[in-house]
């Protein structure tokens, strides 16, 4: 059996290993995703004041600690069974769009953009940042990187500090927001719409009118007919920082929609000896191996599933645009909403249109007249012992679990993160890729390692933290191996 | 000379938080007064984010710890310049450092005309906890002082 082996990969939060199995006649048998393991996070919780917690978690990651740290107050409120005052929710919200804002933009110039701004085939050297200022110009990276600070502003005038939040509390939020800040943070929600609308014009102007990048959109090499998972309102709409947990199956029925409290009922995790990671499939459907299919319970829990699960957006302008992407990909509207879009890389057409749907949402709630109420906080006052908090991570549905003594000392913590939900499909999509590149023993050298890559760079996951001690960006590694295992070819850039 | 000291790392992932004990020691021992031009921060994450927090400042001095295979507790000090090499500093969701400085430059951002970095050598990274292994615990009084002295060179 020949082993091709691609390490690391380069531009993911973490360090990952693809490993990919060839038979004796050269084709793939099987490709294996492998991060690295993070231990006891969970053991390293327990024991600790539940309180704690919105400020441990948003240091699991560098990248997400918004998300987490709204995933853990949520899960307090229940925990310490107290509702927040409507303002409290309300702020929450407003910071988590000023988070939506930043990553989206963050994961679209950075990570997705070399692949798609820059293309597939160019030169390694021109496939980062630098290249994609080379290519959208000077301004337009101007107008990039005065959307993160001016974010990043409101996450420090809101959250309390720019790293690591501190604000959020059980039953509420530690501060209010007065007018002169309600303003200021208005204007640049109409900024960060304006710069949403620009983003959407150059994925036009350069990745939808570009016939080359638009074939690799739409080939068959990343498409997976899987079920999707997404938060909804009441009216089945997009929702990031709260709602009822929908699924639909991949033609895009819904097959079940419940309550976040419920995840265990609905969500098992399959272990595989070869990799650290549990990989979440719907229990109700079952396991049945790394395929696809409506007897499959492989599910996606990314941007574009959560514009397959919802019926619209709640926000006019970003509405235009789902319905643009829908009719563009040819989805037919049945029993009033669009069949789901399984073609994987426009997940990066989905991020931008949620990037459109956080701006006005963060409108919304700069210009809500109850948003500088000063009834941000209800204290609580007993404690139920069990709590369940859930949103939208950018890269996912994201579920705290907490379980407490009757003093509130943590006795079981459980976490389902963003990134996890995707595990399965992420597989999927490199084994598809691998199988498309490589057969019969030859192998499609031009733009292999970045197709590969490209097949879960899309779900931009998130694999551990702190990656700033491990290495980031290097050059790729590629192992070909005979059927004795011995290396007979290496590429590397 | 406006100078921002960061302690870089994750400070519950062991070995990983000697850069943000390390600035918390050293702000323990910056006399207000005299250091009134020296910011102490600790951050978590490389990239585009550390760019974001040297923006505006002189001179940065980034501690840090490092995995290269080394000795644990071995201390190095190291360069923008070097950092291609020793990768480090990166946040490999968004970008390298030294690419992040590129692209500032690139933009006209006000970056620090002198970078400093201090990289210890961890020794488990991959673990929650908020202790430091021995060896890197015995190297950490030596990089306060290193980066005192430095810094009342610097300032001299």
């Amino acid at each position: 059996m020949k082993r091709i082996s691609i390490d690391p990969i380069t531009r993911l939060e973490g360090h990952g290993k693809i490993e990919i199995f060839l038979n004796d006649d050269g084709d793939v048998v099987n490709t294996y995703f492998q991060v690295p393991e993070l231990r006891g996070f969970e053991q390293f919780c327990v024991g600790r004041l539940a309180e704690e917690m919105p400020v441990i978690t948003n240091r699991i990651c560098g990248v997400c600690p918004e998300a987490h740290h709204i995933a853990s107050v949520k899960a307090l409120d229940k925990l310490f069974g107290v509702t927040p005052p409507d303002a409290a929710k309300k702020i929450r919200e407003l910071l988590y769009m000023a988070f939506f804002v930043t990553d989206h933009t963050t994961h679209f110039y950075a990570l997705g953009g070399p692949d798609f701004i820059v293309g597939p085939d160019a030169p390694p050297s021109e496939r980062n940042i630098l290249g994609v200022i080379n290519k959208v110009g000077l301004d337009a990276a101007k107008k990039v990187i005065n959307c993160r600070a001016r974010n990043h502003h409101v996450l420090e005038m809101v959250g309390g500090r720019g790293i690591h939040l501190p604000a959020g509390v059980p039953g509420g939020w530690s501060k209010s927001i007065n007018e002169k800040e309600r303003a200021e943070i208005a204007a640049i929600a109409r900024e960060n719409i304006d710069f949403a609308l620009f983003s959407l014009k150059a994925f036009d102007d350069i990745v939808l009118k570009n016939p080359a990048y638009l074939d690799i959109i739409t080939s068959d090499i990343y498409v997976h007919n899987t079920y999707y998972m997404g938060l909804v309102d009441d009216k089945n709409r997009v929702n990031f920082y709260d709602g009822m947990v929908r699924v639909v199956d991949p033609e895009g029925k819904e097959f079940v929609k419940y309550h976040p409290s419920d995840y265990v009922s609905h969500i098992a995790e399959r272990v595989e000896e070869w990799s650290y990671l549990k990989y979440p499939y719907l229990k109700a459907v079952g396991w049945k191996g790394f395929v696809d299919g409506i007897d499959s319970g492989i599910y996606a829990a990314s941007p574009l599933s959560r514009l397959n699960v919802s019926d619209s957006m709640p926000t006019a302008k970003a509405q235009e645009h789902f319905e643009r992407m829908y009719e563009t990909l040819g989805s037919k509207k049945v029993n009033g909403r669009y069949q789901p879009i399984h073609h994987r890389l426009v997940t990066h057409w989905a991020r931008l249109i949620e990037l459109l749907y956080a701006s006005e949402r963060m409108l919304e709630l700069a210009t809500d007249p109850e948003i500088t109420s000063p009834n941000v906080r209800v204290i609580p006052e007993r404690i139920v012992g069990k709590g369940i908090g859930c949103v939208e991570a950018p890269r996912g549905t994201l579920t705290h679990h907490y379980e407490s003594d009757d003093r509130g000392v943590l006795t079981m913590v459980n976490m389902i993160v963003g990134t996890t939900n995707n595990y399965a499909p992420m597989t999927l999509s490199i084994k598809r890729a691998a199988e498309k590149l490589i057969t019969k023993g030859k192998i499609i050298e031009q733009g292999l390692l970045n197709k590969i890559e490209m097949a879960f760079r899309l779900y931009d996951p998130c694999l551990s933290c702190a990656t700033h001690s491990l290495p980031g960006q290097m050059p790729l590694i590629v192992n070909i191996r005979n059927a004795d295992g011995e290396v007979i070819r290496t590429f590397s850039r | 000379m406006k100078t921002i000291i960061i302690g870089l790392g994750n400070p519950i992932l062991c070995d990983d938080s000697v850069g943000p004990k390390a600035a918390r020691l050293i702000r323990e021992r910056l006399d207000s007064d005299r250091w009134a031009h020296v910011s102490v921060l600790e951050v978590y994450a490389g990239g585009i984010r550390l760019l974001d927090e040297i923006s505006g400042y002189d001179r940065a001095i980034i501690i840090d710890s490092i995995v290269t295979g080394e000795a644990p507790g071995t201390v190095y000090k190291l360069t923008p310049e070097s950092l291609s090499q020793t990768r480090n500093c990166g946040s490999s969701h968004d970008m390298t450092f030294p690419m992040a400085l590129n692209m500032g430059q690139m933009l006209g951002m006000a970056l620090p005309s002198q970078i400093h970095i201090w990289a210890i050598e961890a020794k488990n990274v991959n673990s929650f906890g908020e202790e430091l292994s021995t060896e890197v615990e015995g190297a950490l009084p030596g990089v306060v002082n290193d980066v005192l002295t430095s810094l009342k060179e610097l300032s001299a």
